[in-house]
């Protein structure tokens, strides 16, 4: 059986593939060229250390087309609860330039595939979470800056909803998505 | 004899190659070809030589696929020719077909940055010299370096040295920084981090989106695990 022509491949990141990324580029908006920069720099290797899975994603002619990544971080409700919260989430995501919108068919559409992977994950990591079900995570969470319209489109039709009243740092929006049962 | 000039280290014989590759690829283009691109790297700041050179040294390596050499090639036009995105020199120097390979983050990294970073440089000292009604002239005399300089680096011909772009802030009286917006990508990546954190404690906004379970937002696609490859 062979697979789609479409069909993207999953390679673990390691820190050695950087050197297969030269001429990668996320593109040249504001807050696009940090995302270059993460994958290329030292900050995918920090994220890495604190337990961030990363895949680089290529075609079948080994061609890459993007990354992604993804991890848990605890957070704590607000006082005076103050109790752990784990969530999933998704630190940084990229294609490369010359590959978004592509292909035309909406269903092998790379980004998609792309998000695809990292939903099946995260869900993945929700249900095998091994202490009590209380603490599972059950949402997956992303940050998108909010002047990046084509993003939090592509998020909102994958299933994400904007959190209302919500500015993070350097005017970034904060996505969420439920991967629980 | 030779081995007693030349030490034995294998950087200094690696940059030789390097140097001498270059050379070899400078013979192998016609004389106008040779003399814009001896300029532009005469021109370009030392780190993007170091760039180039470094770029073109990888080159025999037999590992490197026609994908990869394609690529440090257009990353070399690119370095040294940041205007012809379009590349008739790009073109020209893959055509050329001289070799090269891509086995350098370090430089990538390098040459990219700059890359995004000096259209930004170029828009911002426009900018602030028609603000401030001063003159390429001007300008020059203030910063200490030559009109001519001025006038590549707006047009992009030649990228900006460190301390140029430093001389420049201070004549224009702005932070370097406002030039060249290091910082800002700096503060970008910061803000990822601290997404991550650990016991960052939710607003209340977040509280509420994230403690009302009882009707969740869930995936519009089909979630799908994308096949591994392993590398060797």
């Amino acid at each position: 059986m062979t697979d789609h022509p479409h069909q993207l491949y999953a390679v673990e990141f390691n820190e050695a593939d950087q050197a297969r990324l030269v001429g990668f580029s996320c593109g040249d908006e504001p807050w696009s060229r940090h995302v270059t920069e993460w994958i290329l720099g030292s900050d995918v290797l920090d994220s890495m250390k604190r337990g961030t899975r990363v895949w680089l994603f290529e075609t079948e002619r080994g061609e890459t087309v993007g990354f992604a990544s993804i991890g848990t971080s605890t957070w704590r409700w607000p006082p005076p609860d103050g109790a752990k919260a784990t969530v999933v989430l998704i630190p940084m995501f990229g294609v490369d330039v010359r590959y978004r919108g592509q292909p035309t068919e909406p269903d092998w559409r790379y980004s998609r595939q792309i998000m695809a992977h990292l939903i099946s994950e995260g869900q993945r990591i929700s249900c095998s979470w091994p202490d009590d079900p209380d603490v599972r995570p059950q949402w997956l969470v992303l940050m998108v800056h909010r002047d990046n319209a084509r993003a939090i489109g592509f998020y909102e039709q994958c299933g994400f909803e904007l959190i209302p009243d919500v500015v993070r740092r350097k005017d970034h929006l904060v996505m969420k998505l439920w991967i629980g049962a | 004899m030779a081995d007693t000039l030349l030490p034995d280290d294998p950087k200094t014989v690696e940059r030789l190659d390097s140097v001498a590759c270059l050379f070899e690829w400078l013979r192998s283009m016609s004389g106008p070809d040779r003399k814009r691109f001896s300029c532009a790297l005469a021109e370009c700041s030392d780190a993007v030589q170091e760039v180039v050179i470094r770029l073109l040294g990888v080159v025999k390596s037999p590992r490197t696929t026609a994908v990869e050499r394609q690529r440090a090639l257009m990353t070399i036009a690119d370095a040294l020719f940041p205007n012809s995105a379009s590349g008739e020199y790009g073109l020209d120097l893959i055509a050329s077909e001289a070799n090269a390979a891509a086995e350098s983050v370090p430089l990538a990294r390098e040459v990219r940055k700059m890359d995004t970073q000096e259209a930004t440089f170029a828009d911002r000292v426009r900018e602030l010299m028609e603000t401030r009604r001063i003159s390429q002239q001007e300008l020059a005399s203030r910063a200490g370096c030559s009109q001519p300089a001025i006038s590549q680096m707006l047009n992009r011909t030649c990228r900006p040295q460190k301390k140029t772009i430093v001389k420049l802030a201070e004549a224009l009286n702005v932070q370097a920084s406002d030039l060249w917006p290091d910082i800002e990508m700096a503060e970008m990546l910061d803000a990822v981090a601290s997404f991550q954190q650990d016991d960052y404690v939710m607003t209340e906004a977040e509280a509420r989106a994230l403690g009302n379970t009882s009707q969740p937002n869930r995936p519009k696609i089909q979630a799908k695990a994308i096949p591994t490859r392993h590398r060797q």
